[in-house]
């Protein structure tokens, strides 16, 4: 009998299909989701553009953050969201329609399944970003001027793969909590404060900035914003290279074991289901 | 008469049992609005530098733009969960598999919903006072006194919200999908309802939409209040305006969730998602 958690490509390719495939026709079954999406993205950048508003001698006045930072930041933002809620809470939506034990019961790879469901958010994330950025540039003076193409794309890379471990260490939070979606809420925002998205770490107050540079995200954020605007990184850049790769595998590993061990743990006590 | 509060009694202890069940939903209500305060803060002391205090007070007339914020978030975050929470009620029934069994009760659905407000004034009212409460008893305990009539602005302003929520719950029936539509719609209201800002810094015609929102009266007068110490008899003109809205969108949010609960019933949408 053959192993479902063996790896095979083309095994591999036909599962990735289906679970793309059935997330896609979920996405689609709702248009007013994507609709949301696109209205409601450049709404909440705005929202915290405008609160910043009164904090300036004049809305036009230069300083030392431009709408470029802020946007750069609010894109690691949308990833974020996305390995919470589009990756970690459909674990959840499956366990309140029931379907989750007739998915588990498939002989297929659990990490296949989360994996077809973040490529498909990937690609609405990059259409939303994307867009964003149309209407932000036609809308202001900001530039978007990209320093470093190549390492904008491998920070990005190192992103995702950040986002899908962190997506399987939320989906295995949600087979285990009751309570997620007020829980990552809270997490989502601890996260926005700490990791130095919209400020310079060294902008919190000590203890708060060393959480700070312990989390990995601090150094997605960083080397993001490095390869796009060419600002100050945290540390020397021939160091934060290795070290932000180093850190977004070692947490796709974290992801991919915590929920390995949760989902057999749950199996056992029969609580796969349970919420 | 009995019996229908009977009903209410019981939608009420259900819901609070609901937040029993799970009480992160709950502490969410006093948390979150420290840490957005936290980091609207944050961003304006970076963005102002040394003189964002400054320029904060010649925008608004407010010294404290902690309490500034927070006073914002708290209604802002308030309004979002229960126009979310009443909002996505008949959804989450239709998906628990709940709602027929409710709907198949001889009771009044008017009742039913209103059961569901009032475990959420409770609620609102505690995370005011708390939230609230305790910022001003930290950073400016001479305005503390003047919790008390923003609280009896807070109840006031909580009767449109339950009617906006009805509305948006009304609409779940025939839309089937409520989270991206209660989503969109909270943030739009969250931009225009000067969460974190006087709405005059935003252009005229979007204006005339954040008068027509309750939030923006609500946040308005409490700001009056504890920033500028007025009394509610002083702010007669928007205490007015919010009861009148709270008639209206009560009365709008009842015929429409009766108009689509009385459709659903007909082509059997009841429980379709």
């Amino acid at each position: 009998m053959e192993d479902y958690q063996s790896f095979n490509l083309y095994k591999f390719f036909i599962e990735f299909k289906a679970s793309f495939l059935k997330d896609f026709k979920i996405y689609i079954r709702y248009p007013s989701w994507f609709v949301s999406d696109l209205i409601s993205t450049p709404l909440w950048f705005l929202f915290f553009l405008l609160a910043l508003i009164l904090f300036i001698p004049e809305p036009s006045s230069p300083t030392i953050y431009s709408i470029d930072y802020f946007f750069w930041g609010y894109v690691f933002v949308i990833f974020l969201a996305t390995s919470l809620w589009g990756i970690g809470h459909e674990i959840r939506t499956e366990q309140l329609e029931g379907t989750i034990e007739q998915l588990f019961l498939a002989p297929v790879s659990r990490l296949t399944l989360i994996i077809g469901r973040w490529a498909r958010t990937l690609i609405v994330d990059l259409m939303i970003i994307f867009y964003t950025l149309l209407l932000v540039k036609f809308f202001s003076n900001a530039k978007f001027n990209v320093f470093h193409p190549s390492l904008l794309l491998f920070a990005f890379v190192l992103i995702e793969v950040t986002i899908l471990g962190l997506g399987l260490l939320f989906s295995a939070l949600a087979l285990k909590m009751k309570s997620y979606n007020s829980l990552t809420t809270l997490l989502f925002i601890t996260l926005t404060i700490v990791s130095g998205v919209y400020f310079p770490p060294s902008a919190l107050p000590y203890p708060i900035n060393m959480v700070s540079y312990s989390l990995p995200f601090t150094y997605l954020v960083d080397l993001l914003k490095y390869s796009a605007l060419e600002i100050k990184t945290i540390i020397e850049i021939s160091v934060e290279i290795p070290l932000s790769f180093l850190l977004a595998s070692l947490t796709f590993l974290l992801g991919l074991f915590s929920f390995r061990w949760t989902e057999r743990d749950l199996r056992k006590k029969g609580q796969i289901g349970f919420h | 008469m009995i019996r229908d509060l009977r009903v209410l009694k019981a939608v009420m202890i259900k819901d609070l049992k609901h937040y029993y069940r799970y009480p992160s939903g709950t502490l969410f209500l006093f948390i979150v609005p420290f840490l957005f305060t936290f980091l609207l803060s944050t961003m304006g002391s970076f963005v102002g530098g040394t003189l964002a205090k400054e320029y904060f007070y010649l925008r608004t007339g407010v010294e404290n733009f902690f309490l500034y914020q927070i006073l914002g978030t708290n209604i802002w975050i308030m309004a979002w969960v229960i126009l979310e929470d009443i909002g996505t009620s008949i959804r989450n029934e239709q998906i628990k598999g709940t709602l027929e069994q409710n709907f198949l009760v001889p009771i009044n659905k008017f009742f039913f919903l209103l059961g569901l407000s009032f475990a959420h004034t409770l609620l609102a009212l505690l995370s005011f006072i708390v939230v609230v409460g305790s910022s001003l008893a930290l950073v400016d305990l001479e305005s503390l006194p003047r919790l008390f009539p923003s609280s009896l602005i807070l109840l006031l302003g909580l009767i449109p919200l339950f009617g906006l929520g009805f509305v948006f719950s009304s609409l779940v029936i025939h839309l089937k999908e409520p989270y991206s539509f209660t989503h969109l719609i909270n943030t739009f209201f969250s931009v225009v309802a000067g969460t974190y800002y006087p709405v005059h810094i935003l252009p005229y015609w979007v204006q005339w939409i954040s008068y027509s929102i309750p939030h923006t009266y609500l946040i308005d007068e409490m700001r009056k209040i504890i920033f500028s110490n007025q009394l509610v008899v002083e702010l007669y003109g928007n205490t007015i305006i919010l009861l009148s809205m709270g008639i209206i969108y009560m009365i709008l949010g009842l015929r429409l969730f009766r108009f689509f609960e009385r459709r659903a019933r007909i082509n059997g949408g009841l429980s379709k998602f």
